[in-house]
């Protein structure tokens, strides 16, 4: 009896035993596996911030705009320079690992926003989505595009006031209906207002004054000045509504028609914009997390 | 009927003027003998207005697509975006007719192209 006890005593410490280093394997084994889950959250957290973050390049292509805005793996690029400029802006896409453009915007037809679509249209890269405004030119950069477009069997899109689609975890909006003007085709620019956590950006092609007359503007973060920061675009009340921190101007050094203007640059100023320019610093880099704005 | 016909047909029906006579033409003079010598030397180049800035015309090489500045008191007064301009002998002419067959096929392209 008293050996059956003290053999059901035993199976009593075993069983205590065995279920303290369960126990105490569960704890510390909890706690290791706890660790490396942190750490590897840790690890992962940090390159899925830098993967998650949306970058905004405005690359230097002269007196022309091109932006290329990506978050996520997915791409939007925003006009593509001069002529000339078209194969640096398929490289520079390229360098970043990107294969696949899923938004292609054609602001306006302007020799310096749809100079290069007809390489990036006609390179390797793989394109979603084509938007451009419903109107015509008659250079042969513009029906190099329609051709580059033909061949590849593409369709664009017109987009029009209130239309939306995402980049990654942004959010794009088309602000206003392009004015069909033939003989001023700055005013069929499309304009697109980003959103991406609580960081908005504005890209506004060379849409001038009437095209900011036509509706009211949300305070926005930062501003892709309009027309290369011309005195067509950018009045008094229009920044007055957006109220921009950062503002961005696309143009050529010493280019040909003296821009930016002073007149633009004492606005932004006065408004208490900081003002980047790739005239003076080349592609300029915005990074944000969706809190805040680096701009390199 | 492109640009140097109608260019010739001016001249010539102007009465008793020489070949080597100027008349005006889009608010530049220009006679039978430089239309003739630009076309032998196929010294003509042909632009594309793409655009107006300011007092500068921004036009388009259609041969190289190099974009040339020009000012706008250089250019024939109607100029707009758009028209297809020739340079004969440091002289810009309008060619209207090349504008409506380029415009016409351009149209005709676009049509197909969007949704």
């Amino acid at each position: 009896m008293s050996k059956r006890k003290s053999k059901k005593n035993d199976k009593q410490i075993i069983t205590i035993i065995s279920f303290i280093i369960v126990l105490a394997t569960a704890i510390l084994g909890g706690e290791l596996f706890l660790k490396t889950d942190k750490n590897s959250e840790a690890v992962q957290t940090s390159s899925n911030v830098s993967l998650d973050k949306l970058k905004v390049d405005f690359i230097d292509v002269g007196q022309a705009d091109s932006i290329l805005v990506s978050n996520k793996d997915e791409t939007m690029l925003i006009d593509a320079g001069n002529n000339e400029n078209g194969k640096d802006i398929v490289d520079f896409i390229k360098s970043k690992g990107i294969t696949k453009i899923n938004y292609l915007i054609g602001t306006h037809p302007h020799a310096d926003h749809i100079g290069g679509l007809d390489d990036v249209i006609n390179s390797d890269l793989e394109i979603a989505n084509v938007y451009m405004p419903k109107i015509q030119t008659n250079t042969k950069t513009f029906e190099d595009v329609l051709d580059a477009l033909k061949n590849k069997n593409l369709k664009v899109t017109a987009p029009s006031k209130g239309d939306t689609f995402k980049i990654g975890d942004a959010n794009c909006e088309v602000m206003t209906d392009s004015i069909l003007d033939k003989d001023n085709l700055n005013l069929s620019s499309i304009v697109i207002r980003l959103q991406f956590g609580e960081n908005s950006f504005l890209f506004m092609g060379d849409a001038e004054t009437e095209n900011e007359k036509t509706i009211n503007w949300p305070k926005t973060n930062l501003l892709k000045v309009g027309h290369h920061g011309s005195n067509t675009s950018s009045s008094q009340n229009f920044l007055n509504q957006v109220k921009p921190e950062y503002a961005i101007i696309m143009a050529g050094k010493d280019n040909s028609y003296g821009l930016p203007k002073q007149k633009i640059l004492d606005r932004l100023n006065k408004i208490g914009a900081k003002i980047f320019r790739t005239d003076e610093l080349g592609t300029i880099t915005v990074i944000s997390d969706g809190k805040t704005i680096e701009v390199k | 009927m492109n640009l140097f016909n109608n260019l010739k047909k001016i001249i010539n029906n102007e009465n008793n003027i020489s070949e080597t006579e100027k008349i005006t033409v889009n608010n530049e003079k220009i006679s039978q003998n430089e239309i003739e010598l630009a076309q032998k030397l196929d010294a003509i180049e042909i632009f594309t207005v793409d655009r107006i800035e300011d007092n500068i015309v921004v036009l388009e090489d259609r041969i190289t697509q190099e974009i040339i500045n020009i000012n706008i008191n250089e250019l024939p007064n109607e100029i707009k975006t758009g028209d297809i301009i020739k340079k004969i002998n440091g002289k810009y002419f309008i060619d209207e007719e090349e504008t409506r067959t380029i415009e016409k096929r351009i149209e005709d392209k676009m049509n197909d192209l969007w949704n």
